[in-house]
């Protein structure tokens, strides 16, 4: 491409073309349209889900995708549910007390972190709107062993040993031990805060017969089988 | 073989010259959250649907890894107690609850996926593979009914799952997706899927982690009749759009079938929660952007838009 400040004269370069402006324009048009186009659309609500699927299935459509696609129909199926659903007006769910609920909840979150442990939830209110009786908020024992997305990868449970140990704060840890003894720990702390803890180790291998167990305190006690135990700070 | 030239140009348009200022995006209140569900009492679910009040548009509350639960089919939690279906039916109840009562806006609505993924599955029989798929369907198929009479127009129910190559082997997977496909009636599935080890320059069939390759992934993503993709688009780089835009590439060419995305799935919360993520803490629009371009980048694979946004959270 010729760079045409090299060839023109003097007087030309510095009167812009027309259509030096006209891009100009364009362009100032385009920024100021899209900045006044952002701050809009950080104030208004999102168009309605209705016209959302509208458009998703005529984006199917349009890209080959056939009309009588189950897919299609699927998605024809909820949009004309949703819009159904926009215009009913259906009575109250009896018998639940959903104020009740969220007062429930701000309590216990009211007494986390000091000293309460996440309780059970005895105010539980089941499918039918009645009281349902509370479970403890984590386990504490062996667990079957799963991936826990971006803190413990697939290849780290392996062969491990899962433990879900609640802490006397009533957070909780949840602990890989290797069969090669590395302890991986993830911690469930208050507020969603999600913590992977330096890796430990038991200080031996883990045979599949070794009982493993928390205890009070918060730590994993690993016993093989004949062995003295081995407790493990989970820090 | 898709050929939209002009929705290639609005898509360019988008992910080029606006993308940034986010004139081509929808408004925050559809950026939606989803969770990981370590926290499920009534009250914790009923709190965290009235917090997504300000929200409107699609979701997936994920449950652990597939389970029996006292001789019923449910999830686990990551420490939490293990789920039965009926549990998880109470939680999503009580979410949907919370969400009605203290919705912002009476035009806001939520799809929300119920989701499992393929962890820890590889020692299941595929007949219990098949059967848990079924009665996943069946559970969700329940709940959408349910949502449907005391909520119409606020909240709506689908299947979601989190497939991932490295989770799980292919055939274990599959397994699973057929028993939740096979239910009659079944709901659609928002299939929030990993491409992890697939191709990032080639589309035919290139193989991914574990087994799996270009061809399986479209399968349980796509090909399956509920399955709608909101893949993971967690990387900084762009090397997950560019995985599912190959994906994509490769079955418009040799299955004749191209995918539609419905959206993308971003992790920024969740690694706020986890104290930062290297290279893999796209925002919702990060994510959004990034599939957007890379699908763009071939007449055959572009779309004009990308509906749903949502983003990851730990809900412990």
């Amino acid at each position: 491409m010729t760079d045409d400040r090299h060839t023109t004269s003097p007087s030309r370069s510095r009167r812009p073309r027309r259509g030096a402006i006209l891009t100009a324009a364009l362009v100032l048009s385009a920024v100021a349209a899209s900045a006044a186009a952002s701050a809009a659309l950080s104030e208004e609500a999102p168009v309605p889900l209705e016209d959302e699927l509208q458009a998703e299935i005529d984006g199917m459509v349009e890209s080959g995708v056939e009309p009588d696609d189950p897919k299609v129909q699927m998605l024809e199926e909820s949009l004309e549910q949703l819009e159904e659903g926009a215009v009913a007006d259906p009575p109250p769910e009896p018998g639940v007390d959903v104020e009740a609920l969220l007062e429930e909840a701000e309590a216990a979150e009211a007494a986390e972190g000091t000293i309460t442990p996440r309780s059970g939830d005895p105010g539980a209110v089941a499918s039918d709107g009645s009281r349902a009786a509370g479970r403890p908020a984590w386990e504490s024992g062996e667990i079957m062993c799963e991936v826990v997305p971006g803190m413990l990868g697939p290849e780290e449970i392996t062969r491990a040993r899962c433990v879900s140990v609640p802490q006397p704060d009533g957070t909780s840890r949840y602990v890989a031990i290797g069969a090669d003894g590395i302890v991986r720990t993830v911690a469930f702390g208050h507020d969603g805060h999600v913590q992977r803890l330096p890796d430990t180790a038991v200080g031996a291998p883990v045979a599949p017969d070794a009982a493993v167990a928390p205890t009070p305190e918060g730590d994993v006690v690993v016993t093989p089988p004949g062995q003295a135990p081995r407790p493990v700070d989970l820090g | 073989m898709r050929q939209r030239p002009i929705r290639y140009l609005v898509a360019v348009f988008c992910a080029f010259a606006v993308g940034a200022s986010g004139s081509c995006h929808v408004p925050p209140a559809a950026e939606t959250r989803s969770y990981y569900m370590a926290r499920n009492s009534a009250s914790d679910a009923a709190t965290l649907g009235c917090y997504n009040g300000d929200k409107s548009g699609r979701l997936s509350l994920f449950f652990g890894a597939p389970t029996t639960v006292g001789g019923s089919y449910g999830a686990t939690a990551w420490g939490a107690p293990d789920l039965r279906l009926s549990d998880i039916e109470n939680v999503v109840k009580n979410f949907i609850r919370g969400y009605a009562y203290c919705r912002n806006n009476g035009g806001y609505r939520l799809q929300i996926g119920v989701g499992t993924s393929n962890s820890a599955i590889n020692s299941r029989t595929g007949s219990w593979l098949q059967a848990h798929g079924y009665a996943w369907a069946t559970s969700v198929r329940a709940l959408a009914a349910w949502a449907n009479a005391n909520y119409p127009g606020i909240a709506q129910v689908f299947g979601a799952w989190d497939p991932e190559p490295s989770w799980s082997t292919f055939a274990t997977a599959d397994a699973w997706m057929h028993g939740y496909d096979g239910r009659p009636s079944r709901q659609l599935m928002f299939v929030n899927a990993s491409a992890d080890g697939c191709s990032v320059t080639n589309a035919n069939n290139e193989p991914c982690n574990n087994g799996w390759n270009q061809q399986r992934v479209w399968h349980l993503a796509w090909q399956h009749d509920p399955a709608l993709p909101i893949p993971q688009i967690y990387t900084n780089s762009g090397t997950q759009a560019r995985q599912w835009k190959l994906i994509d590439l490769w079955a418009t060419v040799y299955a004749g079938d191209g995918m539609y995305f419905y959206g993308t799935m971003s992790q920024a919360g969740a690694c706020r929660q986890v104290g930062g993520c290297a290279g893999t803490d796209n925002t919702p629009h990060e994510a959004h952007d990034q599939l957007l371009w890379w699908l763009a980048t071939d007449s055959r694979t572009t779309q004009p838009s990308i509906q749903t946004m949502t983003d990851v959270n730990w809900n412990s």
